[in-house]
């Protein structure tokens, strides 16, 4: 079993390569029938550079040695060279005889990953720029050099014969071999960053965890090849913590994929080549079309019949697909041809390229890469549907036209000039390399966009609303317009007392600034209710001991209070301190007065929360009330303590302190089978007291308690 | 500028303190008032007159009760200095010093936050590295064994001088095991920081796989800036890592000078 995952896992790896062969049988089935003559030290002696490939040359032959032209036997070709590792590298191009030996000396690498395949791409082409931008702007000849690598990693190095690189491509085999710098950046193509974990060798990341300091660049081109967080961060995050995402594109560019992934994200704009800008006279009657398929399933239309309208309006102008040239031929043609065409993600090569040449190219507006000031241009179609009516049209208005033909060409110039040049690109790559990202992730509580949304649309509502939300707790949208979060059957009662029964509400003086302690927070409903009401109440302590609970509390404090006016703590305020940890079954009976309490408590507990372990500090409540005395000297304080034991240790405690000549009202429970000495305790010092018996059968009494007249329950 | 108190606790194998580790006192004098408590009743002679230039107070005296017996000790025996520092740092001699300690200073002071430390661990944590605020929101901090690093504590002067850090220290004892230690006091400081509502900042903002202070992670942190390497990290003790060698050779290169050869020679 283990043997048929491995190789389902091999072929899974290599699923790139079996493409690769299928195509060519269908391309070039003269030269695959062919390749029953292949033998692979004929091919190696002809082919050096993929000597390292042993008896896989085969395979290397039918996916890519027959698209390169290579020869199955035969003297080695002297043309080209390619790293044959790990000895002397040769290029074709213009090479710095030293640049090999400065890169064993330097104390910083720049190492762009270009794809190792003879192909051209717009993402290649990107890659390639950047390296050249590197090369050019950021590389210092003691200090930093960048340097071109391939990936996948199981591909030889090569020479792209369809553009021109800056750099040779040096395999990174070569790079963890021969140099040794301090620090290392490395650039990776966002497709690619889930196989260059997989193919990193031991030896391969015991050279990156060797350096003082290794960045990793995800080159984020196509937000849709960026593949999942789960794919690759664990990876990732053992080579380097310092990783940012860069891209492309400014639509992509958002808090959102900052969060998304946990990473700092910025903007790195490509680079735009050079193009001959030929007037409209010069131009050829040429239409110039991407290669790309349709990029979206559209019912009835399809690539072929947009282009066949369009043949068929227009007979004279030639339609030209891109496929099979070098870069230099195709920015030749895209800079004669009339109109362009494209198909793919719209506000690429095919689109750009034509109008810096002062040409005219349609597309059909895609969210994920033109930003939506593109929405607005006349050579920018909405939809699929009617793409091939809206390019007749404007071929129609300009083909004859060149006011009108210039007019449609220099709207969109002008809006990509705004978006890219070498000085935008040039700032992107300092930000970038200076560790000054545009976005960096935010954390959950930051991102209340469902709170926020539903705070500002229910402000007009007056009554309760009740809605479960997908994740946490369900929401009430309560009269006076806050909205809190609880448990679901057992915090109706919570709402209800605070907000029907208004067992809370109390009258205060406009002028005399208020301190709440909420001893018995539960989900904050009534320390919010409270804050919403009087503005004079300067600051809310809430104990919530329960944790679970108490998360809750903190949410809707966060939704509803501004945070400089409240602090909640998890603690129990009672007659002593005590620290315990506990299962469900509280600790010492004694720190309640009444042991009856306690059963009543630990069924509760067990009912409403979820039966683990759970713990609950207790601390000293005349500790923590003269602590509060002491950080509020000219406030006034209001006490409602709600517990599911008795309130009568509090009281106790309360009598004490040093906050009672100042408290201006109080609300407790108390579990007594006569509550007149608590009664006259507060008389004999000059507040009034109420008394309602809540349940005769266990004692339980509220007692609310105001010193003031116009002050109190 | 802060007035800082450093209390240290250290053991010395063999009655001297290693070379490194009086580097990581020198470091620490810059920044403050350093009094230190060594767990030793054989300390020699030479030891001591080291430490006394370099520290404002030297204590030596076996206890047995770990750092956080030195802690205690150190905390009852300079009561009277409460009120001439603004701060209050607990640390140890765990932790080999790789840079100066100006950049954990520089952020420390930034922060107004009562209680501030270098991280937040969770060595049972195998899920992607996520913020802070996000590990508290989504998982359950009382159910987890998560705690600030105990081996680098600020305390603010009004933070100090709670009752329930007085209650803390002073309900400081001997332990029958290691774990109970963790669980008391390396976890119980910072559940009790959390139940009181003290707003807690950190050098770092998230929290890592495992305790990565202890695993192939660490040397990670000290290339993002953390100035020092735990010496468990370097035995791995706790963690096995194919990769130590290369890590360590990360570190010589990022090393200040004045601690790179020391280090060369522990790592040997």
């Amino acid at each position: 079993m283990a043997g048929f995952s491995h190789k389902l896992k091999m072929l899974y790896r290599y699923r790139h390569i079996g493409v690769l062969i299928l195509r060519n049988i269908f391309l070039h089935p003269l030269k695959v029938l062919g390749a029953v003559r292949f033998r692979s030290d004929a091919y190696i002696q002809r082919n050096p550079d993929i000597a390292r490939l042993g008896k896989k040359s085969f395979f290397h032959y039918l996916s890519m040695g027959i698209n390169e032209n290579r020869k199955m036997r035969g003297a080695p070709s002297h043309k080209i060279k390619y790293v044959n590792q790990p000895s002397v590298f040769d290029w074709e191009g213009v090479l710095d005889p030293n640049y090999l030996q400065d890169l064993q000396k330097v104390d910083r690498l720049h190492v762009f990953f270009n794809i190792s395949r003879d192909m051209i791409g717009g993402g290649m082409l990107s890659i390639e720029r950047f390296t050249r931008l590197s090369n050019d702007f950021f590389s210092d000849n003691g200090n930093t050099k960048t340097i071109m690598s391939g990936l996948p990693l199981s591909c030889p190095p090569l020479h792209y014969s369809m553009f021109k690189t800056a750099l040779p491509m040096v395999h990174f085999d070569w790079i963890c071999t021969h140099t040794n710098p301090k620090e290392i950046v490395l650039f990776i193509p966002e497709g690619f960053v889930a196989q260059f974990l997989e193919e990193t060798s031991s030896a391969h990341i015991d050279w990156i965890l060797s350096r003082a300091h290794v960045k990793c660049v995800i080159l984020n081109q196509n937000n849709d090849l960026m593949p999942k967080p789960t794919d690759f961060r664990a990876g990732l995050e053992s080579l380097t913590k310092d990783i940012t995402i860069s891209t492309a594109h400014k639509r992509y560019c958002t808090q959102q994929l900052a969060n998304d992934y946990m990473y700092d994200v910025t903007l790195l704009t490509p680079l735009l080549p050079d193009m001959a800008q030929l007037s409209f006279e010069e131009k050829d009657d040429v239409i110039l079309v991407s290669p790309d398929p349709l990029a979206s399933h559209v019912e009835e239309t399809t690539k072929e019949k947009i282009l066949d309208q369009i043949a068929a309006r227009f007979p004279h102008l030639k339609q030209k697909v891109v496929e099979n040239m070098s870069l230099a031929k195709y920015l030749d043609l895209a800079s004669r041809a009339k109109y362009s065409i494209t198909f793919g993600e719209g506000l690429d090569g095919y689109f750009i390229e034509p109008v810096l040449a002062k040409g005219v190219a349609f597309s059909v507006f895609n969210g994920t890469f033109f930003p939506s000031s593109f929405r607005k241009l006349s050579s920018i179609c909405p939809d699929w549907e009617s793409f091939a009516d809206f390019v007749c049209y404007h071929i129609e208005h300009t083909d004859k036209n060149s006011l009108a033909y210039r007019s449609l060409s220099d709207a969109a110039a002008k809006e990509i000039s705004k978006l890219y040049s070498l000085e935008i690109t040039l700032s992107n790559m300092r930000n970038l390399l200076h560790g000054e990202p545009k976005f960096t992730p935010q954390p959950y509580l930051h991102r209340l966009e469902e709170f926020e949304d539903i705070k500002n649309s229910l402000r007009e509502t007056h009554g309760f609303r009740f809605i479960d939300a997908r994740r946490h707790n369900p929401i009430a949208f309560c009269p006076d317009g806050q909205f809190l979060r609880y448990f679901e059957n057992t915090d109706h009662s919570e709402l209800t007392r605070t907000y029907v029964w208004e067992d809370y509400d109390l009258k205060l003086k406009p002028n005399q600034t208020y301190v709440v302690l909420d001893i018995g927070a539960n989900i904050g409903a009534t320390s919010c209710y409270l804050n919403k009401k009087h503005p004079n109440i300067a600051f809310t302590y809430c104990y919530e001991a329960i944790w679970d609970i108490a998360k809750l509390a903190q949410m809707n404090l966060e939704a509803n209070v501004d945070r400089e006016k409240y602090l909640l703590k998890s603690l129990v305020l009672s007659d002593s301190y005590c620290a315990e940890h506990t299962s469900p079954i509280l600790g010492s009976s004694e720190i309640f007065s009444d042991r009856q309490i306690q059963p009543t408590f630990e069924t509760e507990t067990q009912a409403g929360t979820p039966s683990r372990r759970t713990e609950i500090n207790y601390v000293k409540a005349l500790d923590e009330f003269d602590e509060v005395f002491d950080s509020h000297l000219d406030a006034h304080f209001v006490i409602k303590h709600n517990y599911q034991g008795d309130g009568t240790v509090l009281i106790t405690e309360l009598l004490q302190s040093r906050l009672l000549k100042r408290l201006a009202a109080l609300v407790v429970k108390v579990h007594a089978e006569n509550p007149t000495s608590i009664i006259q305790s507060f008389e004999i010092r000059g507040f009034s007291v109420t008394v309602d018996l809540d349940e005769e059968t266990e004692n339980v009494y509220t007692l609310k308690v105001a010193r003031d007249v116009g002050v109190g329950w | 500028m802060t007035n800082r108190c450093i209390y240290f606790a250290g053991y010395a194998y063999g009655g001297s303190p290693s070379q490194i580790d009086f580097e990581l006192i020198a470091e620490l004098s810059r920044f403050g008032d350093v009094y230190a408590w060594y767990d030793n009743d054989d300390l020699k002679p030479e030891a001591l007159a080291r430490l006394q230039n370099l520290c404002a107070g030297v204590h030596a005296e076996r206890h047995g009760e770990y750092d956080f017996g030195s802690y205690k000790r150190l905390y009852m025996h300079y009561k009277f200095l409460t009120e001439s520092y603004d701060e209050f740092i607990f640390t140890n001699d765990s932790a080999f010093p790789v840079k100066t300690f100006d950049a954990l200073f520089a952020s420390r002071d930034k922060d107004p936050s009562p209680f501030w430390c270098p991280l937040l661990i969770d060595q049972d944590y195998t899920g992607l590295d996520i913020l802070i605020d996000d590990y508290f929101m989504h998982l359950d901090r009382f159910n987890r064994n998560v705690m600030y690093l105990s081996s680098f504590w600020c305390l603010s002067k009004s933070l100090y001088k709670r009752a329930f850090v007085r209650n803390f220290f002073e309900s400081i004892k001997k332990e029958n095991t290691r774990l109970a230690v963790s669980e008391n006091y390396e976890r119980g400081f910072s559940r009790l920081l959390w139940k009181h509502g003290v707003p807690c900042g950190t050098f770092f903002n998230r929290v890592f796989l495992y305790s990565c202070i202890y695993n192939f992670n660490a040397t990670l942190l000290v290339s993002e800036g953390l100035p020092f390497l735990k010496k468990k990290a370097v035995t791995c003790e706790f963690y096995l890592n194919a990769h130590i060698s290369s890590q360590l050779q990360s570190i010589i290169r990022q090393s200040d000078p004045k601690f790179t050869n020391l280090l060369v020679e522990e790592f040997k």
